[in-house]
């Protein structure tokens, strides 16, 4: 996924920092749905994960189609994109949901969170080769 | 564990200053992990993502050994989860890697790889966060609601 660009120190604090915005702007997406949508399934964090990944394929795109810089690329993608979503959580509310017995929504989160993670993914490349 | 209750710690005014500096850090600090682990392990596109098959997995394991001790009775530090959590494991693990990845994988025509890549991602993953879970339920007095389901 990464391009082998240099390193220099600039850049790694520039992913730095994209990484924590795109930590706490999880936080907010996350709080703000887990607080409006009051059930079990994890609403929040999969909105965070399937936008997110739309984004990284956006950004995929940009890179093949129209030369979007490696730099540019790597702040957003490993530090913004990567920052914001998140697999631990969505593997933990997996865990979450079989221990409550609620597998078909364990099933529904895990698999269908991932197809559609993937479908936009994809989406977001096409967008950009369209573009 | 028992009982859903609603909202709970949730609340999105409910987060405090030191709080969204800890998230903000930690998750600095585990994008700067994935980073470094991104460098190491190069991955052409197309090819097999190793680093980020090893990110989520360990990330997997960690967050079931660690978010128990959020979740004890005894409470740890009240930064542990945001910091820890929230902040480090949620910055070191992807999600929009492992589906863009996978997009580009099956471009490429690679089906087999992406399906070893999303399988081990989904059972390894799996497999790692209950083993660290149990492994702490061991160790600590967990007092597991519904909402605390959410490990975010």
């Amino acid at each position: 996924m990464l391009p082998s660009t240099g390193h220099s120190p600039g850049l790694v604090l520039a992913v730095m920092a994209a990484g924590g915005a795109g930590a706490l702007a999880r936080t907010f997406v996350n709080d703000a749905i887990a607080h409006r949508v009051r059930a079990d399934f994890p609403f929040g964090i999969l909105t965070v994960n399937v936008t997110g990944s739309f984004a990284l394929g956006l950004l995929t795109g940009l890179t093949w189609y129209h030369g979007l810089s490696s730099e540019a690329f790597t702040i957003a993608a490993v530090g913004v994109c990567g920052g914001f979503t998140t697999w631990s959580t969505a593997i933990w509310e997996t865990l979450a949901l079989l221990r409550l017995r609620l597998f078909t929504q364990a099933a529904l989160y895990t698999l269908g969170g991932l197809a559609l993670a993937l479908g936009v993914a994809a989406a977001g490349i096409g967008v950009a080769a369209l573009a | 564990m028992t009982i859903p209750t609603p909202a709970g710690p949730f609340h999105p005014s409910s987060r405090s200053p030191a709080t969204l500096v800890a998230v903000t850090v930690g998750g600095a600090l585990g994008t700067l992990a994935r980073y470094a682990l991104d460098l190491a392990l190069p991955v052409a596109p197309g090819h097999f993502p190793t680093a980020t098959l090893m990110i989520n997995l360990s990330g997997s394991l960690l967050i079931g050994l660690l978010l128990p001790f959020a979740l004890a009775r005894s409470a740890p530090h009240p930064l542990f989860r945001p910091f820890l959590v929230t902040g480090i494991l949620g910055g070191w693990t992807t999600y929009s890697a492992l589906a863009a990845d996978t997009a580009t994988l099956l471009k490429a025509g690679h089906l087999g790889l992406a399906l070893i890549d999303v399988g081990s991602t989904v059972v390894g993953g799996l497999v790692l966060v209950a083993c660290g879970f149990y492994a702490s339920l061991a160790h600590t007095a967990v007092r597991y609601r519904r909402s605390d389901g959410r490990g975010n």
